[in-house]
């Protein structure tokens, strides 16, 4: 029942996305009929709704233990715990692609209410591009990767996984479909897990609504600012969201995969950092075209190659193409993600080559000065594609190239990525010390060096205190350097606003009075510092954890102890065989982790074998005692022999890695700041202009 | 470019229609600009990238055999007898790919043994492990911790694994005594499964 529920509703939600996009286009550009256009509307929102059904049903499918369901069988099993079964729903690729559709959807659906008024000229064709997209994915879940396929048992004796009752199968025997269903794959029974797949396509699908509006605006001609305006915000939303999950993604890396580290540069990993990286450059560039109306072109391109790197990255991780701990099975489904991706790709480049061909994108200014803001930003976005030129080179183009027309097998590994983004990211965060403070139009060199005297000061001072505290690589203290300059000129800058607001309202405000107002009165600016100052202490834990890593590897029996970095692991026994919950058994490790002769913790590094499952079917979790100075971090290796009397442990010292989710924590509420949704002028100068007609309104 | 905006601002909503010229601007005395350089040279990259993408997705395709006749290849294992599959012609062969990296092999290795041992006897049958991906002295030293005594050889540049498309350790191929691929197993297999397999090829030629 639920199979056909969840069937018909998908079915009919990709019938509806396709008469959305029909009754748009239709409705706008020959009938010009307005009732079309609202009847195109009504049909996101329906399809939406029956997204929402085709979800819920195969979410009570799993809940309910429907193993009739091909998909609940393959991704849970009678002993799993409620949680993981709640997260199956994209524990796999048919439900995963459901899922996706649905957030796609839900975006689209929100953009539809949300700016119906606001942006009623590019709805139209933003209607069209999004659903083109959703009806995509949908027909993908309905045609190639259907998650409501049901077991049938075929009269030869077969069993066969059909969406139709094959002719003359029957049901199979729940009881013997529930003793062999597979399990969620062991790697994804993490609470990282449970979040960081819906961030993470939160992130990715929500880069449709700011590229359907530049879509629709470079179809429509309507190239005003109007689609900067509503695609930014979007763009924050889906930004925050991508950022997120790739924190998760690394948290759940150094939880679970065990190699000690939270970004392996692994092709899916890269897959994801892409669209970021072109996303974030876009989110930079895009205050040009508001303040300057310049790099209309650019943009364009940016908003949608972002979207389009998104089609590619889902593509890469999903065709299997690469080899990677995130490979799902091999799937038809690559050839038409290949196709859509270049439709995709096609249409958005030929459509801007076009404008900019009519004379439509040219800019309102001119370059003037090399250390004007504009020029700093053009570099900042040099450095972000030049840095997904090379992620995406060693991700996919060299792999790709060598193994299929070279016949050789050339991965480019660690050192690689690490040696190629080093210099890259370092620019990156010199631009971000310098940027902010340049002037719009017109800058110069003296200018600027006189309000970066004092960050400097500050970043030279606190690398001085690395010093003394003992680092003496000098590429580590120029890191250091460049990332704290950042840091202190957006602390610094902060304070600058604050020190003129008192300057201006001293009797009325207290010092925590003026910080709220500026951050209300300009929450785009002062939550920039914020990410800005996010990113930096990010930049210093990635640092640290990097360059000073400490590793070793010791086979210890009971009662021998280990020493590194000033630390005294002592081995006290092994408690073989504990059954979990779910099923998984599980080999604990029982150490005691010393400091200067005085006991500070007790470590239990273990690795789970799951015996139901097929493909993977071990992991190995770390015991780690963390401090803000680092992490101490133990694995139980899996290749060794273990024994009571004697086990192998793999061991890591990740200095400062803790600062990379404290940064984390500071980027999102910096995010959040700066999207939040508030006016920026004062309610006097608001009521002047309440009869223009043109307010943000809701976006 | 502000007027124009405003201009069309103006207008009914309906009628933003892109073959209209915009009014009044600074835009129509402008000629319209050719296809530039750059503009070819982009879409001829995405299309690039599509066609390289495409070709790789059609070469994935390429999996692991599981009929047909199984490819061919020589080797020499480790204690330095040299072989060619097609020597073993008559014989059922199997073929399993494995490193001592590999978790799962672990787990199969005492399985592979002692079926092996069941069939040690029997002339009509032939182990062969490869090593994937390995390194000499390790694997070695694994083969001495399972007491692996039937054939082994390095696959040395990947050779082997590159002609069974095989996509992880460890992966079983049965070859029967026709040199065709009878079975493919994708995942660890136990002693009990893979003697059921081998005597059923067995079984076969001797009726046929």
């Amino acid at each position: 029942m639920l199979a056909e529920i969840g069937l018909i509703a998908a079915l009919f939600a990709f019938i509806a996305a396709v008469y959305a996009i029909i009754a748009a286009v239709y409705g706008e550009r020959f009938a010009r009929s307005e009732a079309m256009v609202r009847s195109a509307r009504n049909a996101v929102i329906l399809n939406f709704i029956l997204v929402t059904v085709a979800c819920l049903s195969l979410e009570v499918a799993l809940m309910t233990e429907q193993y009739q369901i091909s998909y609940v069988w393959m991704v849970s099993s009678p002993d799993m715990p409620t949680i993981y079964r709640l997260t199956a729903l994209w524990g796999s690729q048919a439900g995963s692609l459901l899922f996706w559709s649905f957030l796609m959807s839900a975006f689209s659906a929100a953009a539809v209410v949300f700016n119906w008024k606001s942006q009623r000229r590019l709805m139209p064709y933003a209607i069209a591009y999004m659903m083109a997209t959703v009806a995509f994915f949908l027909g993908l879940t309905v045609f190639f990767e259907n998650p409501f396929e049901r077991w049938w048992a075929l009269p030869s004796g077969d069993f066969v996984a059909s969406a139709f009752i094959p002719a003359g199968a029957t049901a199979p025997s729940i009881s013997m479909l529930a003793q062999s269903a597979n399990g969620l794959n062991p790697l994804l029974r993490h609470f990282g897990m449970a979040i960081h797949p819906p961030m993470l396509y939160l992130g990715f699908v929500g880069f449709i609504i700011p590229f359907a509006f530049g879509m629709s605006a470079l179809a429509s001609g309507d190239l005003s600012t109007n689609w900067i305006k509503v695609s930014r915000r979007w763009a924050l939303i889906a930004w925050l969201f991508l950022s997120l999950g790739l924190l998760l993604g690394g948290r759940w890396a150094y939880d679970v995969l065990g190699w000690g580290g939270y970004w392996g540069w692994d092709p899916v990993e890269n897959a994801a950092f892409l669209p970021w990286l072109i996303g974030t450059a876009y989110l930079h560039s895009v205050m040009i075209q508001e303040k300057r109306g310049m790099l209309k072109t650019w943009n364009m391109f940016l908003v949608i190659g972002t979207f389009s790197s998104v089609i590619f990255a889902t593509f890469a991780t999903r065709a299997g193409l690469v080899d990677s701990v995130h490979s799902f099975a091999q799937s038809p489904i690559g050839p038409p993600m290949l196709t859509f991706w270049l439709l995709l790709t096609l249409i958005g480049f030929v459509l801007i080559i076009w404008r900019r061909s009519r004379g439509e994108l040219k800019d309102d200014n001119q370059f003037r000065s090399v250390f004007s803001r504009e020029s700093l930003f053009v570099l900042n976005n040099f450095v972000f594609v030049a840095l997904f030129a090379v992620i995406f080179w060693g991700s996919f183009g060299a792999p790709i190239i060598s193994e299929y027309f070279m016949g050789t097998n050339i991965t480019l590994g660690l050192d690689y990525f690490n040696s190629v983004t080093a210099p890259l990211f370092l620019l990156l965060y010199l631009l971000m010390g310098v940027a902010p403070i340049s002037a719009w139009g017109v800058s110069t060199v003296a200018r600027m060096g006189r309000t970066l005297l004092t960050p400097l000061a500050l970043a030279a001072l606190s690398v001085g205190l690395f010093v003394i505290s003992g680092v003496t690589n000098v590429w580590a203290l120029l890191g250091y350097g460049l990332v704290l300059l950042a840091g202190w000129v957006a602390i610094y800058e902060t304070y600058r606003g604050v020190l003129a607001r008192r300057k201006a309202h001293a009797s009325r405000e207290n010092v925590l009075q003026s910080l709220g107002a500026l951050f209300t009165r300009n929450p785009r600016r002062y939550g920039g510092y914020m990410i800005h100052l996010g990113i930096t202490i990010i930049g210093l834990g990635v640092i640290g954890s990097m360059v000073f890593q400490q590793e070793t590897q010791q086979t210890l029996t009971v009662g021998q102890s280990a020493q590194i970095g000033g630390y005294e692991l002592r081995y006290d026994g092994l408690d073989t065989n504990q059954i979990a919950d779910d099923g998984r058994i599980m080999d604990i490790a029982n150490l005691t982790l010393s400091r200067g002769g005085q006991e500070i913790a007790h470590l239990r590094p273990r690795r789970d074998f799951f015996p139901e499952a097929t493909d993977m079917n071990s992991t190995t979790i770390a015991g780690s005692y963390s401090t803000i100075e680092n992490d101490f971090y133990v694995l139980l290796v899996n290749w060794e022999p273990i024994s009571a009397s004697s086990a192998t442990f793999k061991i890591y010292i990740n200095p400062l890695v803790n600062l990379v989710w404290w940064g984390g924590l500071i980027l999102i509420l910096g995010t959040l700041l700066a999207g939040y949704p508030r006016e920026t002028l004062p309610a006097r100068v608001r009521a002047k202009l309440e009869l223009a007609p043109q307010g943000q309104g809701a976006d | 470019m502000a007027t124009t905006l405003n201009n069309k601002h103006q207008e009914p909503i309906l009628e933003t229609n892109e073959d209209e010229p915009l009014v009044g601007t600074e835009i129509e005395v402008e000629a319209p600009r050719k296809l530039g350089l750059g503009s070819i040279v982009l879409i001829i990259g995405v299309i690039a990238i599509a066609l390289v993408f495409g070709i790789a997705l059609v070469g994935q395709r390429q999996t692991q055999p599981d009929s047909g006749v199984a490819p061919t290849f020589s080797f020499e294992t480790f204690d330095g007898q040299a072989y060619n599959l097609t020597d073993l012609r008559g014989k059922v062969v199997m073929i399993n790919f494995w490193a001592s990296w590999c978790g799962p092999c672990r787990a199969e290795a005492p399985e592979l043994q002692s079926a092996w041992e069941y069939y040690q006897a029997n002339d009509e049958v032939v182990f062969l492990g490869i090593a994937y991906a390995d390194n000499g002295p390790r694997s070695i030293a694994y083969m001495e911790e399972f007491g692996i005594s039937y054939l082994n050889a390095p696959d040395l540049g990947t050779r082997i694994s590159e002609a069974y498309h095989i996509q992880g350790v460890p992966e079983t191929f049965i070859v029967d005594q026709d040199g065709n691929i009878a079975q493919f197993i994708y995942a660890g297999i136990s002693r009990d499964r893979l003697i059921t397999i081998i005597d059923g090829l067995l079984a076969r030629e001797s009726v046929g």
